[in-house]
């Protein structure tokens, strides 16, 4: 009896101590359990939110969907055609743009990281000089495309053709007076009156000196001196500057890329385009899938859709490109043209050399605005 | 005094703050949520209530481009121009408009055939192309009779997008393309989103067709877009409230954005407020508290004070407290106390003196002892004078137990017991007629030991009176031996031959009782006095012994005289 009552009193005591002990847990539980409560009505008005009618949850996107591409192209160029292939294809398609050089560097850097798939856009030229980045691919309709343009290891996938041609202002200069040939723009014909980009941040530029050098078959440091004279000390800083130094009057007349004349006819300005009677050079740009590429079917998938007949057509009609594909057809205002060969290898090689020949010895003035290259 | 206090202190805090601090927080952080989930709850219905209005509109506006291309295509002018070419037909510009009345200020009407538009709704007549293998129409001919919406690529603008609606009407590559610019659907969906809400409408792949309020900054939707690609929510680091929602079966998406109802600054300014009213009544029931105990502890610390000096013997200890609250009766309780308790002390002192006084009286009235002694040893040479010896020697003996027992010494040793008992027994046996002897057996050593003094006469006499009564030839005898562990103990045997002790005694014995037969005192006296100096332990005992007579057993701790020097 008197045991159990022993017990009972130490019950007792033990309650006691145990709830005098729990009274600052007690104050710091109750404010907590309402916070608690706080937070679960708000995980309630979330689920109250999604009560709509026709509402839908995205659902991220599976990897087998997707393509990761850099690209140098303008958003004009390069929207159109990744839109249709993400239409056709139903793949989600992340691009990332920027300078051809930007991107080229971008790639050789995080090429071992693997997640790019391709690079769409840059001269066929500076695609060769990355080629260690790239891993080859044969097209499916390689053999439809024209053969010049072709890789000779398939590390890349020529994509348009871009010729350079003559333009003038048609308020200034008439038909007959307009350039015809190369020989014009060294023989003082144009003194002070050419616009020019500076091969130091235009690669069209570049590829003008070296199609120069190719048709005139002057010594390299010759022509360079010969032309710089002709520009008079003037070079403008970007390849946009050219049409609007022509289209306003500052320049009479340009050289430029046939797709970039045609925009600014498209649009309406005061130009004029003259396919240079000896012929002219039309370096190709191209696509390339890397290396470690995360989704490579994809990326297969992409190139194959570039060269297809629909694009290059698009291409054609809606871009003012040439198409790298046989068989289809020009718009009227699309001249046929001698081509000039350019050794893409050597002139890649060499353009070090050249541009510091460049900037040796006659002082060039940069002028206009440091405009976005316009990508080959 | 200070801990006790402290902590009635701390008490009196913790239910203050039990019944202020906790409901306030609770009923504070309770309206807050309260109010949260009402301002979200309203504010979702009317974001929803928009999104839908927003939504109805659109796709009441999807049916009317379906009743205008079907009314287009039905259109005999027009089919007619379609099937012969590009031939213009004046009435069908009267039908076209005709047909087109309740959209055209909204959208733009073109009719195509093959890629070149050879009707409009819109302004001027200058030419215009749409590849037949890329695009909308490119989609429409994919699906003849439908309509097909996607975003626009017109004119290459690429910062303000439109939506292209095309219906492939014609078997000779006839189509007719409605174009909605942000213009057009903000005549639509009437402008002005309430504060900073946006509107989107986009594509599967997230590209928007549309845009406006705070979606209007293209980042938003490629943020999404890439929240997506990234396998993440599509919403992973935005703020606010997304509502999407199908546009029927145009495979475009509509997206409604909201800002979140009550921004984070709102919630945490509330929040704080809470925290400083917490604060503020803690702080109260601080000072609550404090006063509170101090209201409490000063008269409880007053009447400690004079519990104190009351217990330290001031009896004119007294509380003065003007209260008329428990605190005031407790007081005048406690004043009533120590004065019935000093009127106590006064009369025990009385009565103490009173009984002294008589002690003293009584002494002076008892005869000198000396007197007696001396009366005595006067007898015992008048008796040798006169040749009486035995009253000389029954004289002697008186005397020498007169003075044995008049000494002051409450111990003494065996030896003198002995001695004492040896007179007393030669005064009886005279009385007795020498009808018994006395003798005794004690080693030596134990001759010494201590023992209270007047022990063994009364259970000598108490076996000679009522244990040898009527006995011819009776014998006392008195044996001792030490006992007990390491013989610690030392016991005395009184044993005589007599007739036994009688069962009534015995049992009074063994219970410790006070005697009812007068004349036993003296054998109760001894068990009392042995367990007051010894403890219960110790004590007398008797036992009958089996042929005739009792045997009396006194037990004592041995204890030896150290000096010896007792004088006989």
């Amino acid at each position: 009896m008197c045991h159990n009552r022993d017990k009972i009193l130490f019950y007792i005591k033990a309650l006691r101590r145990l709830v005098r002990g729990c009274f600052p847990i007690l104050c710091a539980l109750i404010p907590a359990a309402v916070v608690v409560s706080g937070c679960a009505r708000q995980s309630q008005i979330q689920n109250f939110q999604m009560t709509m009618a026709n509402a839908v949850q995205p659902e991220s996107v599976p990897e087998q969907s997707k393509l990761v591409i850099f690209t140098s192209h303008k958003k004009e160029v390069y929207q159109p055609v990744v839109r249709e292939f993400e239409e056709r294809t139903g793949i989600w398609v992340e691009v990332t743009a920027g300078g051809t050089q930007e991107m080229l560097d971008k790639i050789r850097d995080n090429v071992d990281f693997g997640d790019v798939d391709l690079m769409f856009g840059g001269g066929v030229e500076s695609l060769e000089a990355y080629k260690q980045s790239f891993a080859p691919y044969r097209a499916q309709d390689a053999a439809e495309l024209d053969s010049h343009f072709l890789s000779v290891d398939d590390s890349w996938t020529p994509f348009t053709e871009l010729p350079i041609v003559f333009i003038y202002n048609p308020k200034l200069v008439s038909l007959e007076q307009a350039p015809k040939d190369w020989q014009e723009f060294l023989d003082g014909t144009w003194k002070g009156q050419i616009a020019f980009a500076d091969p130091l941040h235009s690669g069209t530029s570049y590829t003008i000196l070296c199609t120069m050098m190719a048709i005139s078959g002057m010594h390299q440091k010759k022509l360079l001196d010969t032309f710089k004279a002709q520009l008079d000390g003037q070079v403008l800083s970007g390849s946009g500057d050219v049409l609007t130094a022509v289209a306003t009057g500052q320049c009479l007349v340009g050289i430029t890329l046939e797709e970039s004349a045609l925009k600014e006819i498209a649009k309406g300005n005061d130009i004029a385009m003259v396919y240079p009677e000896s012929g002219t050079s039309a370096l190709p740009d191209g696509c390339a899938i890397l290396k470690n590429a995360p989704h490579p079917d994809n990326a297969e998938k992409f190139i194959d859709f570039i060269i297809s007949e629909d694009t290059q057509e698009f291409a054609v009609e809606s871009l003012y490109r040439r198409p790298v594909r046989e068989h289809i057809a020009l718009p009227e205002d699309r001249q046929t043209f001698e081509l000039v060969p350019l050794d893409v290898v050597k002139n890649s090689r060499e353009e070090a050399e050249i541009l510091s020949q460049w900037t040796q010895g006659a002082n060039i003035q940069s002028t206009g605005s440091q405009g976005e290259e316009a990508a080959p | 005094m200070k801990l006790p206090h402290r902590s009635f202190r701390t008490q009196l805090l913790k239910s203050f703050f039990l019944v202020s601090v906790i409901p306030l927080l609770i009923s504070c952080v309770l309206t807050v949520n309260l109010f949260r989930s009402k301002v979200a709850r309203d504010i979702a219905a009317s974001d929803i209530e928009e999104a839908e209005r927003l939504n109805g509109k659109l796709t009441q506006l999807f049916d009317s481009f379906r009743a205008v291309t079907d009314q287009i295509s039905e259109d005999a002018y027009i089919q007619q121009a379609l099937t012969e070419g590009r031939v213009r037909i004046p009435s069908v510009y009267a039908s076209l408009y005709r047909e087109t009345e309740s959209i055209r200020n909204i959208s733009t009407v073109d009719i195509y055939s093959g890629r070149n538009r050879i009707y409009s709704t819109g302004r001027g007549t200058e030419d215009k192309t749409l590849p037949l293998h890329y695009g909308v129409l490119k989609r429409a001919s994919e699906h003849p009779g439908e309509l097909v919406y996607t975003v626009g690529m017109e004119g290459m603008d690429t910062t303000t997008p439109t939506l292209d609606i095309a219906r492939k009407i014609n078997q000779n590559d006839g189509y007719v393309v409605i174009t909605m610019h942000a213009q057009g659907f903000t005549t639509l969906l009437g402008g002005g989103l309430s504060g900073q809400n946006g509107f989107a409408v986009v594509n599967r792949f997230w590209e928007p067709a549309f845009r406006m309020g705070s979606l209007a900054n293209a980042s938003v939707l490629a943020g999404c877009r890439d929240n997506l690609m990234a396998g993440k929510g599509y919403k992973d680091g935005l703020t606010g409230s997304f509502y999407l929602s199908d546009l029927g079966d145009s495979g475009l998406r509509s997206i409604y954005t909201a800002p979140p109802a009550l921004s984070q600054d709102i919630i945490s300014s509330m929040y704080r407020i809470i925290l400083i009213l917490a604060a503020v009544s803690m702080g109260f029931c601080l000072l609550a508290s404090a006063w509170m105990s101090r209201a409490l502890s000063q008269p409880i610390h007053e009447l400690s004070d004079a519990m104190k000096r009351l217990r330290h013997g001031d009896l004119d200890a007294h509380v003065d407290m003007q209260r008329e609250d428990e605190f005031g009766q407790l007081a005048e309780g406690f004043n009533k106390t120590s004065a019935r308790l000093k009127t106590y002390m006064e009369e025990q002192v009385s009565q103490q003196k009173q009984l002294n006084d008589t002690k003293t009286a009584m002494m002076q009235a008892q005869l000198n002892p000396h007197f007696l002694y001396n009366t005595l040893d006067t007898i015992k040479w008048v008796a040798k004078e006169h040749h009486v010896p035995e009253i000389a020697a029954l004289s002697q003996s008186l005397a020498k137990i007169l003075r044995r027992s008049i000494s002051g010494e409450p111990f003494c040793t065996l030896e003198d017991e002995i001695d004492l008992l040896e007179n007393y027994c030669s005064i009886q046996s005279f009385r007795f007629d020498n009808s018994f002897v006395f003798d005794y057996d004690i080693p030596e050593t134990l001759m010494h030991a201590v023992i209270p003094k007047l022990i063994l006469q009364p259970v000598v006499e108490n076996a000679i009176i009522h244990g040898l009564e009527g006995v011819p030839d009776g014998r006392v005898q008195v044996l001792a031996k030490s006992c007990g562990a390491e013989d610690k103990d030392l016991e005395i045997l009184v044993t005589d031959n007599g007739r036994g002790i009688s069962n009534e005694m015995l049992q009074m014995l063994a219970r410790h009782e006070a005697p009812s037969l007068s004349g036993h005192l003296g054998c109760r006296n001894v068990d009392t006095l042995l367990r007051l100096n010894y403890g219960d332990a110790y004590g007398l005992s008797a036992r009958r012994l089996p042929e005739r007579g009792t045997e009396m057993r006194i037990l004592l701790p041995l204890r030896l005289d150290s000096g010896s020097n007792h004088n006989s």
